[in-house]
């Protein structure tokens, strides 16, 4: 986020601050701080909630992410596709009809919120892939029952998965980044 | 490395960039990043805490066995080279302690101790072990459903010996356990299950309690339904008698255990399946249910349709084989047997370029009208052979294209195989390891070449980055010295990371003997950094080597005493031997030995001390050894002879099997008890020193030293004892033997040796004959089970005309040849043995002919056959041959003693070596 970064500048003095620091790792897989902010900013604007910073929230956001990235390294591994661009530039698309009546207040609320349009497309990506994956790896196993039950099984066998790929990779969580 | 530029902008993508990849490189375990505002811009700090990796584990104090400092090391699972983090050296604290604990050792104590080798980034670590006392085990407690009265349980597991409580070793513990578990095995409930749920290890009263955890379960038989088989043959068959569990893979796997047995009996059509029945409250039965069939005997296997292949080699690789006359008495079929070959032929031809050879197997019953009888008939249909058209090569950018191609198996114009893929893929990737590339990949693809039945392969490499040695890092010696060990590296700093390089410094350690353990790794292994360091972790063995052993030999290797002349062909004997070797490893941190052994038997004793110098002068594969001896042996029933000897050997392999060995030896010999005519005992038992300078060359090609079936072994010894070496005689020395190992049919092997010595005296004092020349202890003697076995222990050859006893001779010439067959199962052969020549007097007395002329004529060929039988061990073939000689020498002797011989009144009597011969001792005779 470029942007942000502009932001940092102006309140940089002569003085050092913290620009960014190892939050999580998994395996090789790096999150820093910058990414668990910039993530709660996304979830709080898609949510219409303000943002939380506090530790707790702080770590939620990174297990989350550690999760991510975990799917992310899967997705890799299996060479499964990425989404077209397109798809994200459309569920932007609706975002913006659904709640915003003109680009200005679309652009006001991003502002406000600290993201921009790219990090917020690249998160509806990220998501739109991680949701297909999901269904693709995990949908044959829950065949054959209602809808909602197959949903239940699908989040249950997701659940196993990321506990056994938890398990099988060593995964560290920097304290000082949650304070 | 960052992508962080001054002077360019700031952007947090790139921050983030330079995060990730510093923190990839490894070697930092946090990274944060601070800016301060300078001159308009920005300065940005990066603050990185180190990342430590694990270096040499040890574990010190006052160890007991068990366990040992092995399997303590073990418990701590501490991977070199590996990052190591605090929680990591506090949870191996714990599982040594808890090792400790399940060895009774209730109050042990572990610290560690943590030296940081900063330049390196390494961790030593050091497990301090205060063991504290070692507690007794005491009646376990019984928990579950034991189903039998819980003291008879707890009695069975029998922890109070007869010196008290046993130690509360694991191995105590797990004894216990398996005694239980017997306990209801012999019991019949063999569905009992037998856990250790926990040990109770009390410090203050030291004891330890086990819980036992039991599932008695019913009683259990086990029958058969369709053909009877007998009770121990169905424990031998049916795994859950050996596991002591029962459970639907064993099960299983007795049914086909039983298949195959009741197959192996002539049922090629036996079937067998299993069920549990329930017979009453406490009972369940297994039955296996068995359709025999028809017992059938197979009497004939052909093969139809191969061009490519000739039968033989097709019959090489099946498994179904017809009816033998000792093995095999039905012959190998079944329909498992019979898809194995299916599959196996077909494997042949595809890695041969026959990509549609189809295979089919069927059965002729009742063949040539027989009823009972089978034939199998396998028709091959071959196909066309495809032809490798061409190969390419992707992804080749650093290193020599036209080496790798040059070392490719599939070749254009050669026939396609997948097999010679496979080969290529092993040697490019090997060749990648050993440059430096050891992430590098490959991937293969072939579409149809231009031609008919011909096809096209490429290969693309992606080699991955290349890694280099930052430096190697040594630990662990402590008396071997530093430039012992940096003469055998075979990596060095800045050298390409080669796998195969660092293996082979691992051997060239291994090879020094004085190393108990060796471990190698690369530190930081999944680290992005191009250079690495290479780690050796070395743990010296004792310095000390003791070794106690005994055998005995049985044969004809008595000669009575040494007063009688009755016995000059010897007679049957029993000779006990203990030996006693001690070994003085890595003296002077050089990795150089001083061995002593000590030999003693009825008929030798022997004590030596020898000091070996491994790669003399830096050379690879080079030893030189001083060696003193002395020795006393009776193996020659002629004398008692005595030798003190002392020689300098320095030995040289040249290939991985030949070797050069060049020996200078001084040796004083005498002998006692001579029982000859007395009048040439001073000349041929007068003491004597030989001065020798000997070269031998050793060529082994053999499969196998101890049990050869295959290859070719050759020695050649040439000696010569000048006056100027010391030698009181002059002569010189050569002896030569060659032996080959021809397998052939399936099983059987041919082998056969050709020995030839010559002897040959130079200065000779005029006056003495040539055959004379050279001294009773010096000269050859042969005969005896690894020389020619029809003759006892070293009878061989001329003898002595007056008393009948052996006296030498100066040249040997014997043939042995062998035919080894199998007999009983795999473990029980048998050979059928012939064996040609003598001793004889001189070169020119060397002769073929059959027929001895008189009593005193020895120089003629002997000729023995025989039959011998080889069970396997694991020190080698234990033996019992029984020779019959067709021709062997008769001779005059005498009866009576030494004295009498002096007196003139022995008896003379004619004598003849006995025509039966037998033998009993371990290995083949050649």
């Amino acid at each position: 986020m470029g942007g942000a970064a502009a932001v940092l500048f102006g309140v940089l003095a002569s003085q050092a601050v913290l620009l960014d620091r190892l939050a999580a790792t998994a395996g090789s897989e790096v999150i820093t701080l910058g990414q668990v902010l910039d993530e709660i900013r996304v979830a709080a604007f898609l949510n219409r909630e303000a943002p939380d910073f506090s530790p707790a929230s702080k770590r939620r956001t990174a297990e989350r992410l550690v999760d991510q990235a975990l799917i992310s390294r899967e997705m890799r591994i299996s060479r499964f596709p990425e989404p077209a661009p397109s798809e994200a530039e459309k569920m932007l698309a609706e975002i913006k009809r659904e709640r915003f009546p003109t680009e200005e207040a679309f652009r006001k609320a991003l502002e406000e919120y600290g993201i921009t349009e790219s990090y917020l497309l690249a998160h509806l990506n990220r998501q739109l892939a991680t949701l297909r994956f999901t269904d693709y790896r995990f949908q044959p196993l829950a065949n054959g029952g209602q809808a909602n039950s197959q949903a239940a099984v699908i989040d249950e066998q997701m659940e196993a998965w990321l506990k056994q790929a938890r398990a099988s990779t060593q995964i560290r969580f920097f304290e000082e980044a949650f304070r | 490395m960052l992508p962080l530029k001054p002077g360019t902008a700031f952007t947090t993508r790139d921050l983030r960039a330079a995060i990730r990849r510093l923190f990839r490189t490894g070697r930092y375990s946090d990274i944060s990043v601070e800016g301060r505002s300078v001159n308009g811009g920005v300065e940005v700090i990066f603050h990185t805490a180190v990342q430590w990796f694990v270096g040499r584990v040890e574990v010190s104090g006052e160890l007991k066995s068990p366990p040992t400092r092995g399997q303590l090391y073990a418990a701590a699972d501490l991977e070199l080279g590996r990052p190591l983090t605090q929680d990591d050296v506090s949870n191996a604290a714990e599982q040594v302690a808890a090792l400790l604990r399940r060895n009774g050792f209730c109050s042990a104590k572990v610290t560690p101790a943590i030296a940081r080798d900063s330049p390196h980034q390494q961790a030593n670590i050091d497990f301090y072990v205060e063991p504290g006392p070692r507690a007794d085990l005491r009646p376990p407690v019984i928990a579950g459903d034991p189903v039998i009265d819980p003291r008879e349980v707890a009695e069975a597991a029998d922890w109070r010996g007869l010196f008290g409580w046993r130690a509360a070793t694991e191995s105590n513990v797990n004894r216990g356990l398996r005694r239980v578990r017997q306990f209801y095995q012999k019991s019949g409930r063999l569905l009992a299950r037998v856990s250790l749920e926990d040990l109770d290890c009390d410090a203050a009263s030291n004891r330890v309690t086990p819980t036992l955890n039991v599932f008695g379960g019913p009683k259990v038989g086990i029958e058969t339904v369709g053909a009877d088989i007998s009770q121990s043959r169905l424990k031998r068959y049916v795994p859950i008698f050996a596991v002591g569990a029962v459970d639907r893979d064993l099960l299983a796997e007795g049914a086909s255990n039983l298949r195959d047995y009741l197959q192996s009996q002539g049922y090629f059509d036996a079937q067998v399946g299993y069920e549990f029945r329930r017979t009453g409250p406490d009972r369940e039965d297994i039955v296996y249910k068995i359709n025999l069939g028809e017992r059938q005997k197979l009497v004939r296997v052909m093969v139809e349709g191969n061009r490519y292949f000739s039968t033989e080699t097709i019959r090489e690789r099946m498994f179904i084989e017809p009816a033998g006359r000792i093995r095999l008495r039905h012959g190998r079929f079944s329909s498992t047997f019979a898809r194995r070959d299916q599959e196996a032929i077909e494997a042949l031809y595809r890695a041969n370029g026959f990509r549609e050879a189809a295979v089919s197997i069927d059965t002729v019953p009742n063949y040539g009208g027989k009823r009972g009888h089978l034939a199998v008939v396998v028709r091959i249909t071959e196909g066309p052979q495809y032809l490798v058209s061409g190969v390419t090569i992707n992804g080749v950018r650093q290193l020599d294209l036209a080496e790798i191609t040059a070392s490719l198996s599939s070749v254009p114009g050669q026939p396609f195989s997948e097999t010679n893929v496979g080969i290529d893929r092993d040697s490019i990737i090997g060749l990648y390891n050993a440059s430096g590339f050891p992430n590098a990949t490959f991937n293969w693809s072939m579409r149809p070449g231009p031609d008919p039945h011909t096809v096209s392969i490429e290969y693309t490499i992606t080699e991955g980055p290349r890694l280099f040695v930052r430096d190697v890092l040594v630990t662990g010696s402590r008396r071997t010295r530093d430039s012992l060990i940096e003469r055998n590296l075979e990596v060095y700093k800045g050298d390409p990371l080669s796998l195969s390089a660092m293996s082979a410094t691992q051997e060239n350690l291994y090879n020094l003997g004085v190393f108990e353990r060796v471990s190698m790794a690369i530190q930081n292994p999944e680290g992005e950094t191009e250079r690495k360091y290479m780690l050796y972790d070395l743990e010296e063995a004792d310095r000390y080597r003791v070794s106690i052993g005994g055998g005995a030999e049985i044969a004809r290797i008595g000669g009575g005493s040494t007063t009688t002349l009755s016995d000059p062909e010897g007679v049957a004997g029993f000779s006990p031997r203990v030996t006693f070797d001690v070994t003085r490893l890595n003296l002077w941190g050089l990795a150089h030995r001083g061995v002593f052994v000590g030999r003693a038997s009825t008929l030798e004793q022997l004590g030596s001390l020898s000091y070996f110098w491994p790669r003399f002068l830096g050379v690879r594969d080079r030893e030189v050894n001083f060696t003193a001896l002395a020795d006393r042996a009776i193996n020659v029933n002629t004398f008692t002879s005595r030798r003190l000897e002392g020689f300098v050997q320095m030995s040289q392999k040249l290939t991985r099997s030949s070797t050069v060995l060049g020996t200078l030896s001084l040796r004083r010999v005498s002998v006692s008890n001579v029982k000859i005519d007395p009048a040439l005992i001073p000349l041929l038992a007068s003491p004597t020193r030989v001065g020798m300078l000997s070269g031998a060359y050793i060529f082994d090609r053999r499969d196998n030293p101890i049990n050869a079936t295959r290859g070719m072994f050759n020695t050649l010894d040439v000696g010569i004892a000048p006056t100027f070496l010391g030698s009181q005689v002059t002569f010189s020395r050569l002896f030569a033997s060659n032996s080959t190992f021809h397998p052939f049919k399936k099983n059987l092997v041919f082998a056969r040796r050709i020995q030839f010595g010559w002897l040959a005296p130079f200065r000779v004092e005029p006056g003495v004959p040539s055959d004379q020349a050279i001294p009773l202890p010096e000269r050859f003697y042969a005969g005896g089970a690894a020389s020619h076995r029809g003759f006892p222990e070293n009878q061989a050859g001329p003898r002595d005309l007056v008393t009948g006893f052996p006296i030498g001779g100066n040249a040997v010439l014997i043939h042995n040849t062998e035919l080894r067959f199998p007999l009983l199962k795999n473990n029980i052969r048998g050979v059928l043995f012939h064996d040609m020549g003598n001793v004889y007097s001189t070169i020119r007395d060397i002769s073929f002919r059959f027929h001895q002329r008189n009593d005193q004529d020895f120089n003629y060929m002997v000729h023995a056959v025989g039959f011998g039988l080889r069970y396997s061990t694991p020190v080698g073939p234990f033996r019992a041959d029984f020779a019959y000689s067709i021709n062997p020498p008769a001779f005059i002797g005498l009866e009576g003693t030494t004295q009498q011989l002096l007196e003139g009144t022995a008896e003379t009597v004619r004598k003849r070596i006995s025509r039966f011969q037998f033998f009993i001792s371990i290995g083949q005779a050649f």
